[in-house]
């Protein structure tokens, strides 16, 4: 059986970033992920990143995707690829499943790492070819370079409404509105106020009443909401459209931390349901970590911190890093991480990040 | 608070629920408690089957049978869709001592009145499509069927309800008072509830509901784990099973102590196809006390196990897999009746993988007992008493 | 349709090397890239019609996870086509229901 002294499964912007923290420090890493290409999400990421320049702010998204991919590289980091993980069995035995063949690899060290995906929202033709993710037409248009639609109606203005809306418009989509059914924006204004300049209308207290069309897409009946959100007769509009994204929030892809039995705690703020895990991102079954959205729908960046601090706990109690320097390490990326949860659009996640940590302690 | 009930119902699976319901149906005052919820424990992580073919010639097919009777009128008599199809069902047979056997055991269940024949490979292959070559035939009834055992659950529970009968989920039975050998009330996380009656219908917790009234009963949880194809269509024509199964589920001897993988899991074809198109792989028998997770080793087994009997299986995605416990007894039947020492406590336990297709008959069975004192057939092979001696001398060997 | 200028991502550099079949239409693809992407450019949005009630659907996810673009690809149903990448030659076709079984299988 094919072993290992790290496995990371997800290699997106956490599992890449742990990976090279922890093959830096001398660990045999090995990243698995189901997707052809490494890079998770990122690559998708057109726009340049926020926060201070440890954070990398400036760099566009799938520059630091490829930068990620350069250092594994280069730390000799094993990466499988078109290997889907189906099962964590006892032992930390991993199944998976590549090139329609079945492979384990029993690995001392697991970090989960696999993201999150994307909620739904129903209403009536929330099924008609058309209505999709706004991740997924950011998928579209910046991996694929194709356009899902032309005319397109955005509904959910937190960052990722926003910004996938600028990016449809770069893409030579044409954004008829944004709606929002909270009475005021989610997102980061310098976002909020891009779109805006190039002429989006945004509708806030807004939601959609219905999608017309029989085959796909045709058009958008919205209508407004009270203070009740409850809709309000006689506020309907009616767009042409061809193509609805939801931008409306993402849920942790945790199947496998429950199938190998992580204790969970849950956290509406965070997505849902969410492994517990202490401030060495350690589940709560010893030598299985978890790091990026899979803890609680953030970001990227505080997605790369995660998997550096999984990285940097799991390499120390590999022996490859001694607990001073480790200490050292750690504080670093608490940080660098703490300064990402500050501000009017962090403190929520902060104050739900703590509740996490603590879950374990009011659960005993 | 405290609160009263003629009878207390204690488990929420295939078992629970059915007494439930047919006590209510005799005008008695139910409390049905479950410690998690309806379908929660072996009844939710089971197969779909309602297999006769594969039930022991003798008061185990003719329960199996009556029951039978019982579930191709429920749909209409629960008034909710248990996904109830008579599909028919058959046993592959691999090899000629395999046939030996099975020609035996379907002598034995013709005597009883079940409708079943020996196949060759070729009338075989004209019922189930994609069988591997080297099958010599197989056995077929037109008498096994499907059904939802989730539905089964929620049937009886709503039906129970409409009657009357009160059903508290999320309700652990933490106590069972008694007083001069007869029970008193019945002790749960939410409250205590006096009673005179209480059944104990826990399944693979039976053990724990006997324990608080001092007494032990050889029921043992055997693992088993199902393998969950995405949906494709209709390619499984109903129960389909192998020969190995049934030495599997009769001899548990045999299976223990092998090296073989296959034979070591007890492993055994169980094939059906649920109304949505997901055909369910099964199956195992494992003794590793209430581990409820499922393991690489056994899953890889079992598809192996399977797709050599049906290759057809090979194209087909799994997309899921779950483990889950039966309620084992050292001589296969279930424990129904009345037990010696306490008055008011009785058994409804230890079906082991049969709770499906036993699940109608054991509610008539129990509220026969309940109301008249008596039942339909002579079933003094499965009251507990017989297990009296085994609770002294367990810890003498 | 095809994003061929891009502000950030520059011109398209690849072209169109696969003809791939779409319910016996034919339709130029770049090998490599998910089979739902080819489709889209096309102006293909419906994939699949659902078992009970014959509703068209497409894409929702694009990243495999959601199974919404299943299609029958070389005859295989359930072949998630925002992760398959286009082969030259392939014969794909809008799933109805679960698909059939083909005389090969």
């Amino acid at each position: 059986m094919k072993t290992t002294e790290m496995a990371i499964i997800g290699a997106g912007p956490a599992g890449l970033s742990c990976a090279v923290e922890a093959a830096r420090a001398g660990a045999k890493v090995t990243v698995l992920d189901e997707n052809l290409k490494p890079g998770g999400q990122l690559f998708k990421q057109i726009h340049k990143f926020f926060g201070s320049r440890e954070h990398r702010a400036g760099t566009r998204g799938f520059r630091i995707g490829q930068q990620l991919l350069d250092e594994t590289e280069k730390l000799g980091v094993e990466v499988l690829l078109n290997s889907t993980v189906y099962g964590l069995y006892e032992d930390r035995l991993i199944a998976y499943i590549k090139d329609g063949r079945d492979h384990t690899l029993k690995a001392e060290k697991i970090v989960i790492a696999t993201g999150a995906s994307e909620n739904a929202l129903a209403f009536p033709g929330c099924t008609l070819p058309g209505v999709m993710g706004a991740g997924a037409a950011q998928t579209m248009i910046n991996v694929n370079r194709v356009l899902p639609g032309e005319k397109v109606v955005m509904v959910g203005s937190g960052n990722v409404g926003l910004i996938v809306s600028y990016q449809l418009m770069q893409a030579g989509a044409d954004v008829v509105a944004l709606i929002e059914a909270a009475p005021k924006i989610g997102g980061y204004g310098v976002h909020a106020a891009k779109i805006r300049r190039a002429g989006v209308p945004i509708f806030a207290s807004t939601t959609i009443k219905e999608v017309l069309g029989e085959e796909r897409v045709e058009g958008v009946i919205t209508v407004e909401l009270d203070e009740k959100w409850k809709q309000v007769n006689g506020t309907e509009r009616q767009f042409e459209a061809d193509t609805v994204c939801l931008a409306v929030g993402l849920s942790p892809l945790t199947e496998l931390a429950w199938m190998a039995g992580c204790e969970f705690a849950f956290i509406p703020a965070l997505g849902g349901h969410v492994p517990i895990h202490d401030r060495n991102m350690e589940t709560t079954l010893p030598g299985i970590y978890v790091a990026g959205d899979v803890t609680g729908v953030e970001e990227a960046s505080s997605a790369m911190e995660e998997g550096r601090l999984a990285g940097v706990a799991a390499a120390e109690s590999l022996g490859y890093i001694d607990a001073q320097k480790a200490e050292e390490l750690k504080k670093e990326i608490w940080g660098r991480l703490d300064a990402l949860r500050t501000g009017p659009f962090g403190e929520g996640r902060r104050a739900a990040k703590f509740k996490q940590l603590s879950s374990r302690r009011l659960m005993a | 608070m405290k609160k009263t009930a003629e009878i207390v119902v204690i488990g929420g699976g295939v078992i629970g629920t059915s007494i439930a319901y047919f006590l209510s149906k005799k005008g008695k005052k139910v409390v049905l408690v479950e410690k998690d919820d309806l379908a929660s424990g072996s009844s939710g992580a089971c197969d779909i089957d309602i297999i006769l073919q594969s039930k022991n010639p003798g008061i185990h097919l003719k329960l199996a049978m009556e029951s039978a009777e019982i579930y191709k009128n429920l749909t209409e008599e629960l008034d909710f869709d248990i996904e109830y199809e008579n599909t028919g069902g058959m046993i592959l047979i691999e090899d000629e001592d395999q046939l030996q056997v099975m020609r035996e055991f379907v002598k034995k269940q013709k005597a009883i009145g079940l409708q079943v024949d020996l196949l060759d490979f070729k009338e075989a292959s004209k019922l189930q499509k994609g069988l591997a070559p080297h099958l010599v035939g197989a056995t077929y009834s037109p008498q096994d069927a499907h059904v939802n055992p989730m539905s089964v659950c929620m049937g009886f529970a709503m039906a129970a309800a409409k009657l009357g009968a009160e059903i508290c989920l999320d309700t652990a039975v933490v106590d069972i008072k008694t007083s001069k050998g007869a029970v008193k009330s019945v002790v749960t996380n939410r409250g205590e509830i006096e009673t005179a009656t209480v059944i104990n219908a826990a399944g693979v917790y039976a053990p724990e509901i006997c324990a608080m009234v001092g007494m032990s009963v050889p029921i043992k949880p055997r693992r088993g784990q199902i393998i969950v194809t995405e949906p494709v269509p209709k390619l499984i024509m109903g129960d389909v099973l192998c020969a190995k199964y049934i030495v599997a589920k009769y001899n548990p001897g045999i299976v223990e102590c092998s090296d073989d993988p296959e034979t070591r899991l007890g492993v055994g074809l169980s094939l059906s196809q649920t109304r949505n198109g997901n055909i369910l792989i099964g199956g195992c028998r494992e003794f590793v006390g209430y581990n409820r997770s499922t393991t690489h080793e056994a899953l890889t087994t079992i598809l192996k196990h399977a797709t050599r009997l049906v290759p057809a299986l090979k194209e087909i995605h799994a997309i899921r897999s779950f483990a889950g416990l039966r309620p084992y007894t050292p001589d296969g039947l279930p424990l129904l009746g009345p037990v010696n020492g306490i008055e008011g406590f009785i058994m409804a336990a230890g079906h082991e993988g049969d709770g499906i297709a036993l699940s109608p008959i054991t509610g008539r069975i129990i509220s026969d007992l309940i109301t008249d004192g008596k039942t339909f057939a002579d079933i003094s092979s499965l009251s507990p008493k017989r297990f009296d001696a085994w609770g002294e001398n367990r810890f003498a060997s | 349709m095809r994003i061929v200028h891009h502000p950030i991502l520059g011109d398209e550099t690849r072209v169109c090397n696969a003809i791939i079949t779409v319910d016996g239409r034919q339709i130029p693809a770049i090998e490599g890239e998910p089979i739902a992407a080819a489709l889209l450019a096309a102006g293909i949005k419906k994939f699949r019609e659902t078992p009970k009630h014959n509703k068209p659907r497409g894409i929702f996810c694009a990243i495999g996870r959601c199974t919404d673009c299943v299609m029958i690809v070389d005859g295989i149903p359930n072949v998630r086509t925002c992760i398959t990448p286009v082969r030259d030659g392939m014969i794909i076709k809008t799933q109805k229901g679960l698909g059939e079984w083909s005389e090969a299988r």
